[in-house]
């Protein structure tokens, strides 16, 4: 079993390279397929890899691995993920700096898809959502849950304050998917 | 007399694919034939290992490779790096390697496969290639300055190999640190 775990590494790089071959060609669909068969591998692989002090090394470098190709696929959240367990768990001092180059650059991509684009922003309603063509601002007394266009792409809550928000958007970066109910 | 023969670079080694083998091969190949040389060409190598190496390949590279090739830099990269991993091969005793991810700072890692067949990294390789050396472009000056950016790196203390290959007056030298 372990040594069909350990050729995930070796597949996850032959479908690396079939990507960075669809990159060059400029099929950047065909790519991303690629990437996410190749993230997919690689991240069972480093998750695999013995915990024992001589595998430290390793284990840093395949986790920064598997959570750079995360990024590749845009699952910024997961490479996040896969970065901080590797910081969390006795990393290699030398690689320390390359994963948290890859925590900083997955919350930045995350910020960005979480919409920080302020120019979007418009000033905030009490009584309605405010609407533009890509977010949608939702603030306590909002009534309208129409989603007023088909290029939406994100939903803002306001909530109390700075911290509050920066506490939820850590705590929503950890899952996959989320629904929110109320009483 | 070792003998590297470039066509083993095409069905891939430890931690290399096939696909990018094969690039790497022809990449070494079309250096050093568009510097003039042919299979069987010695290739001198200094610092950890001295001795004379012959450099074998067969076939030609044809027009399309050729042209395929029109960047110098990205060329001589890709040479070194081919002509490095089959020289680390031969002459240390790391069997196993792995590209760094681009925005990595070391070029490949070093290491073996343990009885289970996982990797057990516990090396850095850094490569550099120069086509045709000149007075302030040498093999001693790339080697110096690969050195220096490993003490400026967070891989200082890491055990880490230099290879440096040069293709006109074929030469490599290789430095451990």
């Amino acid at each position: 079993m372990s040594n069909q775990l350990a050729a995930l590494h070796d597949i996850a790089m032959e479908f690396v390279d079939e990507a960075l071959f669809a990159q060059k060609r400029g099929d950047g669909t065909t790519a991303q397929l690629f990437y996410q068969k190749a993230y997919n591998l690689e991240r069972t692989y480093a998750l695999s890899i013995p915990k024992e002090e001589s595998y430290q090394l390793s284990r840093s470098v395949f986790l920064r691995s598997a959570a750079t190709l995360a990024l590749d696929c845009h699952k910024p959240s997961e490479a996040n993920e896969l970065a901080t367990l590797a910081l969390e768990d006795n990393p290699h001092p030398a690689i320390v700096p390359e994963l948290e180059e890859v925590v900083a650059k997955a919350k930045k991509v995350r910020m960005e898809q979480f919409n920080v684009d302020t120019d979007s922003t418009l000033s905030s309603s009490p009584k309605n959502a405010n609407k533009t063509e890509s977010l949608l601002t939702v603030e306590p007394e909002s009534k309208d849950s129409i989603i007023p266009s088909k290029k939406m792409k994100q939903i803002q809550l306001t909530i109390g304050d700075e911290s509050e928000a920066n506490l939820l958007m850590q705590l929503l970066q950890k899952f996959h998917s989320v629904s929110i109910q109320y009483s | 007399m070792k003998t590297i023969d470039l066509d083993e670079l095409k069905k891939g080694l430890p931690g290399i694919t096939q696909s990018v083998g094969h690039y790497l091969s022809e990449a070494v190949i079309y250096c050093l034939i568009s510097n003039g040389h042919n299979s069987g060409v010695l290739m001198a190598i200094e610092g950890e290992n001295e001795e004379n190496i012959k450099v074998v390949w067969e076939g030609e590279i044809d027009k399309d490779a050729v042209n395929s090739w029109n960047d110098k830099e990205e060329l001589v990269e890709y040479a070194a790096t081919g002509m490095a991993l089959l020289l680390v091969l031969e002459f240390t005793d790391y069997t196993d390697m792995k590209r760094s991810r681009k925005g990595s700072r070391g070029d490949y890692w070093l290491g073996e496969k343990d009885e289970n067949g996982f990797t057990l990294l516990t090396a850095l390789l850094e490569i550099s290639g120069i086509y045709k050396a000149s007075a302030t472009n040498t093999v001693n000056s790339r080697v110096r300055l690969k050195q220096k950016q490993l003490e400026n790196s967070p891989f200082k203390n890491l055990p880490a190999y230099i290879v440096v290959v040069e293709f006109s007056n074929p030469k490599a030298k290789i430095i451990k640190k």
